[in-house]
Order: C-alpha cells, then structure tokens, then sequence
C-alpha cells in the first residue's frame, strides 16, 4: 500500500488546530484545579487580569482538601456515592442483561410490546415522575436509605436497550449448538453470552456509574440525613446565594471528578468498542 | 434487509418472560406506576391548602395552551434544543476527524477533550457563570481587552441565551466526539486510500464516505443529544440564569421544574408532564422509523 506522508506545513497546521481546540476544553478545568489549589480566600483576587498565573497558582496548597475531608467529612459523600454506584451497577447490569437477552434472542408473544415498554422509558422526563416517585417511596417505607437511591435507577431503559443490540450481533447457531451439548441456558448465559459481550458490559457501567455519580435532584427530594449525603450534594452544598465558599466548592468539585476520569481512563478503550459494536456500526 | 434467526417457542414458553421479570418489575414500579400518577393528575385540580382534589376533565391543558409565556418557553426550547443538537453534532464530527488523523500525540489530546465530560453538569453551570461573571469573569477581561465591550452575559438578552448554548455545547461535546472518533476508526483505510486514487478530494471523502458510514452513530448520538438537551439541560438553566431575565431561557422542563416545585401547581405541571411526554414520543417514534431505514441503506 502507497503511503502518503504529511506536508510539514499540514502537520505544522494540525497541532495548531488540536492545541486551540484542547485548550478550548481544558482551560477552564485547569482554571478549577488552580482556585482548588490556591490557598483559600476571596477569589476574585486571582480573578483579573488573565495572566499564566490564573492557570497555574504560585502557592500550591492541599490545605482545601484537607479542609474538606478532615472537617467537612467529603470522604464520607464519596463512599456514599461510590457504594450507591456500584450497587446500582451490579443490580442492573444483571437485571438489564437478562432482559435484553430475552429480547435478542427469543420469539414470544407480546415481544413488541415488551420492547416498546422498554423504549417508552427513554422518554419520560424524570423531573416529571419525580413526586409521585417520592410518594411510593415514603409509602415503601424507604425514603431516606440507600435503597431510595440504587432501586429507581436499577431497571434503566437504555441499558436493555443496549444489551439487545449486542446480544443480536451473537450468531444464534452457537447457542444452538451449545443447546444440543445439553448446557444450561444460565450456563450458556454465563459462559457464552456474557464473555462476548464485555464492551457492551463496560459501556453500561460507566453509563450507570456516570448516572449516580451525577444525580443530584432525586438524592436532595429522597434522603435528609447528612449520613446518606451523596457527592454532588455535598459539592453544591458549598454554593449558597450569600456566602459561597469557593475554595470548598472547588476543591470538592476536583475531588468529586476524579473518580470519574480514573474509571473513564481504565475502560475508555471498551467503552468505545461497546459502542461500535452494539450492531449501530455501518 | 435481513431476518435476524430467532429461538422459537420449542426453548420453553416461560423462559423469556422470567429473563424480563425482574428489569420489568423495576420499571413498572419505579417509573410508569409514578408516569401514571402524574398523568392522572393533569385532570385534577389541586387546592392550594389542603388535600382535596377536584376532576376538572382536560382544562389543565387548556390553561396550558392559552397561555402565551408556555408557548414562548415551547419556541425556546425547539430553538435551544435543535441549536444545541445540530451544532453539536457538526462540531464533535468535525473534531473526530482531527483527532483521527494521525498526527503524533493525538492521544494526548483526545484526553484533553474528554476532560469536560467527567465533570457534572451542575458544576460546569456553576463555572462558567464565574468565567462569564460581568465584572471578574475571565471571558469578560478578554471581551474587554480584545473589543473593549462589558457583556452582561448571564442577566440581558440576547446573551444569556449564547451562554447557555454555548456552555451546554461544551459540556456535550466530548461524549460524541468520543463515539465519533470509534466509529471513523471503523472505516477502513483501504476504501479510503482506493478513493483518494480515483481522484477525489478530502472534502468529497468526508461527505461521501466517512458521513454516510458513520450514520447509524449519527442516528445514535443525534437521540441521545435530544434527550439531554431536552432534560439534562435543567442543571445548568438552574445554575446559570434561573430560567431569566424575564422568563427568556426557560425552556419547558425547567417551567414544569418550577411549576411543580417552586410554586406547587401540581396539576398544570401534570399536565406539562404529559406534553413533554408525548413530544419526546413523537421525536423518537419519527427518528426510529426514519434511522431504521437510513441505517441499512447507509
């Protein structure tokens, strides 16, 4: 095969272009990092004019982070949020998987409702089941646990629908197959499905973790209590109309993200794959 | 098109059904036992103090109709919404195909790119109404500088409606750049070099190759960008302009937000329940049928 290589001027061009652009998105984020890292105190003093140092502090301090677990029990927020995540997570890439399994690979009666009932939930604005959803989960005698926060959001419409795209991709004759060696359908389930459908797998976890992790309206209506305060509640709880405390806002904000962007760095290559491989590829 | 190979009803009647009892438990429960209610509510009116309900047939939705500040927030939200999704889509296409070429240290940047998505959308309303702030903001020091103008982006009009695009645009770009960059890795290398052989230019092999073999993404991240821009959107309309001034940047769901919330109506936010609902079904239905068709042809 004939390789063309780039014009240096083309290349030259390019970097231009990608570093504008990055600098586009990473600007303002760095900005965050840099009040978070600032030792704390009115902000607008760092504020005008933009010079480098708006970027990069001249004094580095941890002394905000410190400040925000060591007093403001920030850590107890990311456990909080990290357990409803994964619990969440477990639940539904269960429950999902089986159902879009289900979906895939079997003719029954009712399949097209099923299907539809599963679409339809992709267009219910949450903000407006919100109160009724409140009201079921008082009379279930579960408001203000962790249980208000990981059940609603474990059947997730998006996550079957997902798990129905991939699962369709798998050759039905193998299955078939493994049907006549007399293997189990939860062994088939667990053995053939399930392996060949990692990226499908990761793709709805991080779409599940990003989901909770998010969350902030139904976590502020479902708990009261400081003891099931959840990350972006403990972050936005630093932000109030007469006295905003940047320095804590910041810092949590940073700390907040960082899971996030740690989860998104491991399974970024098969969060990507899932995708291109949900049977959506041309 | 093609019939995908089923298992018919020889595996047993039940085994389908017990694979979907358990996500359809938790839907039902969870999210149309709640719908219902709501919808029930849109013909009740609700006295102020009180519990007592009283049936008033569809007049909620009458109100609704007639009122001119529903309608101006319906306009808003087809302008915000389309505005948001098609220049999203054209930008974090655009930015694909940069990332993709094959320039050293792309990977670097790619990470760059993504960094806005790990953030939340209640803090990236909460920094760029600092960055936009009129008096210490930095966009406004480089507004100042570079056109010697104060903007007051977050309280006049017609400002506060560009921040908002601008920043939700922000904010929604990485996830479909990083669909997009996956889906043009897909397109093969030779189909391109062979139509660079016959001649035709990189503008040509963008629209008539990478485009059309990337539609089904498209079709994907086109559904997904509604959908957030139409709900997700909330968090950010809540931290940077409240909806204002004067009602300018409320779209629809931040008015049910308010009705239902800030000022209790609970049946006319029913009743816009239902209307967003029934939207939001149309929009889908429409694009399914429409995307089903286009992606096997593409």
């Amino acid at each position: 095969m004939m390789r063309r290589y780039k014009k240096p001027l083309v290349l030259a061009a390019e970097f231009v272009l990608l570093t504008a652009i990055s600098l586009f998105f990473i600007l303002p984020i760095l900005w965050i990092v840099a009040s978070a890292l600032r030792p704390s105190g009115p902000l607008y003093t760092y504020a005008n004019p933009l010079t480098l140092q708006t970027f990069f502090p001249t004094t580095v301090t941890f002394d905000n982070f410190v400040h925000i677990f060591k007093n403001l029990h920030f850590g107890r927020a990311l456990l909080n949020s990290l357990l409803v995540a994964v619990a969440t997570i477990a639940i539904s890439v269960l429950i999902c998987s089986m159902a879009g399994f289900g979906l895939a690979k079997f003719a029954f009666r009712g399949k097209n409702l099923f299907f539809f009932i599963v679409l339809i939930t992709f267009m219910v604005p949450f903000e407006s089941i919100v109160i009724p959803l409140f009201v079921l989960v008082k009379r279930l005698n579960i408001d203000n646990t962790y249980f208000a926060l990981i059940l609603p959001a474990a059947g997730n419409g998006l996550a079957i629908f997902l798990f129905r795209q991939f699962f369709s991709e798998v050759p039905t004759e193998i299955l078939e197959a493994a049907r006549i060696d007399g293997a189990s359908w939860i062994r088939i389930f667990r053995k053939i499905i399930l392996p060949l459908s990692i990226p499908a797998i990761v793709t709805v976890i991080v779409m599940v973790f990003m989901f909770q992790w998010n969350s902030l309206f139904w976590p502020l209506i479902a708990t009261h209590s400081s003891r099931f305060e959840v990350v972006q509640v403990a972050i936005t709880a630093h932000r109030s109309t007469e006295d905003t405390s940047w320095a804590n806002l910041f810092s949590s904000a940073i700390a907040g993200s960082l899971p996030p962007v740690i989860l998104f760095f491991f399974l970024q290559k098969y969060f990507v794959r899932g995708i291109s491989g949900t049977g959506l590829k041309g | 098109m093609f019939k995908r190979k089923l298992f018919h009803n020889a595996y047993g009647k039940t085994l389908p059904y017990l694979l979907l009892i358990p996500t359809f438990a938790v839907i039902i429960l969870f999210i149309y036992w709640p719908a219902v209610s709501s919808f029930r509510m849109s013909l009740y009116k609700v006295s102020p103090f009180g519990n007592k309900t009283i049936y008033t047939g569809l007049s909620n939705f009458e109100n609704l109709f007639k009122n001119p500040d529903y309608e101006k927030s319906a306009w808003f939200t087809l302008f915000y919404v389309s505005f948001t999704v098609i220049a999203t889509i054209f930008l974090s296409f655009i930015l694909a195909l940069l990332l993709n070429q094959k320039v050293p240290g792309s990977r670097f940047y790619r990470t760059l790119i993504f960094s806005p998505y790990a953030v939340s959308p209640a803090i990236s309303g909460t920094l760029w109404s600092f960055l936009l702030n009129p008096v210490v903001g930095h966009v406004n020091y480089f507004f100042m500088k570079a056109f010697n103008v104060q903007v007051l982006w977050l309280t006049t009009k017609p400002y506060a409606l560009y921040a908002l695009l601008f920043s939700s645009i922000w904010k929604a770009l990485p996830f479909s750049i990083i669909f997009y960059i996956a889906a043009l890795q897909n397109v093969s290398d030779e189909l391109l070099e062979s139509a660079t052989i016959e001649g035709a230019g990189t503008l040509r092999k963008i629209w008539k190759i990478q485009f059309p073999l990337v539609s089904p993404i498209t079709f994907y991240l086109v559904i997904m960008n509604i959908i957030s821009s139409m709900f997700q959107s909330f968090a950010i309309i809540d931290v940077m302009t409240k909806g204002g001034p004067g009602g300018y940047t409320t779209t629809m769901m931040y008015r049910l937000f308010l009705d239902a919330f800030a000022y209790q109506k609970t049946g006319p936010a029913s009743a816009q329940s239902v209307v967003m609902f029934l939207l939001m079904a149309g929009v889908t239905i429409v694009y399914f049928l429409f995307g089903e068709r286009k992606v096997h042809y593409a």
